[in-house]
């Protein structure tokens, strides 16, 4: 029981990893700029 | 660790992934983005999505509500014409500095039919006659079968799914398009983003509300006035602004388009869609979804189908029968229609191949005005 507590306990830490590194999809991480490209030359 | 059966491993798993999950089913319930009140704002507001942060997120969409429910601004959805912030007709500029119509635009390159069903869903409750709404549709969207793609459904449907898994439409379209499109990134992406949405509440709770940073001021709009507006005059006024820009290229598009796009190509042959059948079938049923939505809630909205340059392009007519299937849409959802596709072209309305000039948002200017314009 306490070995499956140990490994709950490591999942969980995984899981926190992942809540720390999320960042919402709508980021685009650069500011904004014109967007006019072409490309079905 | 090496030692433990994979039952362990099996068990302890199971046992994360259930408090994982009863944190997601908290999320959709207690996490959801929420409205409130706003401070004013410059009466012209452009944003490419929710954004950046949950803060920015919450704002926009604050804002967003507000202008649907009160109909005090101008909301017009669109794609990448919209980043045309260089132009004195875009309508956020336009419209919003010298016709005092606050307006607030949101969209950019990939946002189509069905994200802004999303966003429209999410804040279904804020829909009403009184609110009032520009479509701005883009034939390239319509190309082989269309549809969202994976990278803006991240982009636009993910900080609002706890609100579309509220609402039926919206939840509706959610898992239709996961069963149709979703793979294994997109799953990741909405558990990250619920992930994110948790986190910053909690970090919420240690930053005390008086350690907040002050809002940013916001720019005071002129203020409402009356205006007759002469649009004749105005339309010489654009095409001069556009015809400036165009003075070497014999295809009417900006000389600096021409030189990087078109200026090696031979002439004649260009087709605008790929040699696949143009069906649009799924971009179709999304753009249906769209308006089912719209005049559930009584919101006559106003649907611009952008042109393709008929100077450049020798294909436009396969595009006929899609034209046909969005105006039967549009007359079985009783929304209002502009189709600038089929329109006689005039030089300047296109600063490209397929973005609106100044002159093109110019004649989506008037008709906004005589459509909405109190």
């Amino acid at each position: 029981m306490k070995r499956t507590l140990w490994l709950c306990l490591l999942y969980l830490g995984l899981l926190a990893v992942m809540v720390i590194q999320a960042d919402t999809s709508a980021n685009l991480g650069k500011p904004m700029e014109i967007e006019f490209q072409y490309s079905k030359f | 660790m090496f030692k433990r059966t994979l039952g362990q491993h099996a068990l302890a798993a199971a046992l994360a992934l259930s408090v994982a999950a009863a944190a997601g089913w908290a999320a959709v319930h207690l996490l959801a983005l929420k409205t409130e009140a706003v401070p004013a704002a410059a009466p012209g507001i452009y944003i490419p999505n929710l954004g950046n942060t949950l803060d920015e997120q919450t704002r926009n969409l604050s804002r967003l509500s507000q202008a649907l429910r009160t109909g005090d601004r101008l909301v017009i959805l669109g794609s990448s014409e919209l980043t045309s912030n260089d132009l004195r007709f875009v309508p956020y500029r336009y419209l919003a500095d010298e016709l005092q119509m606050p307006v607030l635009a949101y969209g950019h390159s990939g946002f189509q039919s069905l994200g802004m069903q999303f966003v429209l869903a999410a804040l279904a409750d804020d829909l009403s006659p009184a609110s009032r709404v520009v479509v701005m549709l883009s034939p390239g969207w319509f190309d082989g079968d269309g549809g969202l793609g994976p990278d803006e459904f991240k982009e636009h449907a993910n900080p609002l799914l706890p609100r579309l898994m509220r609402q039926p439409e919206g939840r509706a379209e959610v898992l239709r398009w996961l069963d149709a499109k979703a793979d294994a990134g997109v799953f990741w992406s909405m558990a990250a983003e619920q992930a994110y949405v948790f986190r910053q509440r909690l970090a919420s709770l240690w930053a005390p509300a008086h350690a907040a940073p002050a809002p940013e001021p916001e720019r005071e709009g002129p203020p409402a006035a009356a205006r007759v507006v002469d649009w004749d005059a105005l339309a010489g006024e654009a095409q001069a602004a556009e015809q400036a820009l165009m003075q070497d290229n014999r295809y009417a598009v900006r000389d600096e388009f021409f030189n990087k796009y078109l200026r090696t190509i031979p002439e004649g042959g260009k087709t605008a869609y790929q040699p696949q059948p143009l069906t649009g079938r799924d971009e179709l049923r999304e753009l249906a979804a769209l308006m089912a939505l719209l005049h559930q809630h009584g919101v006559e909205a106003l649907f611009v189908m952008q042109p393709l340059h008929p100077m450049v392009f020798k294909d436009l007519d396969r595009f006929e029968p899609i034209q046909r299937q969005v105006a039967d849409l549009c007359q079985r959802y009783a929304m209002r229609c502009m189709d600038m596709y089929d329109a006689p072209f005039e030089v300047g309305t296109l600063r490209d191949v397929q973005h609106l000039g100044e002159l093109g948002w110019l004649r989506v200017n008037q008709r906004i005005a005589e459509e909405f314009r109190p």
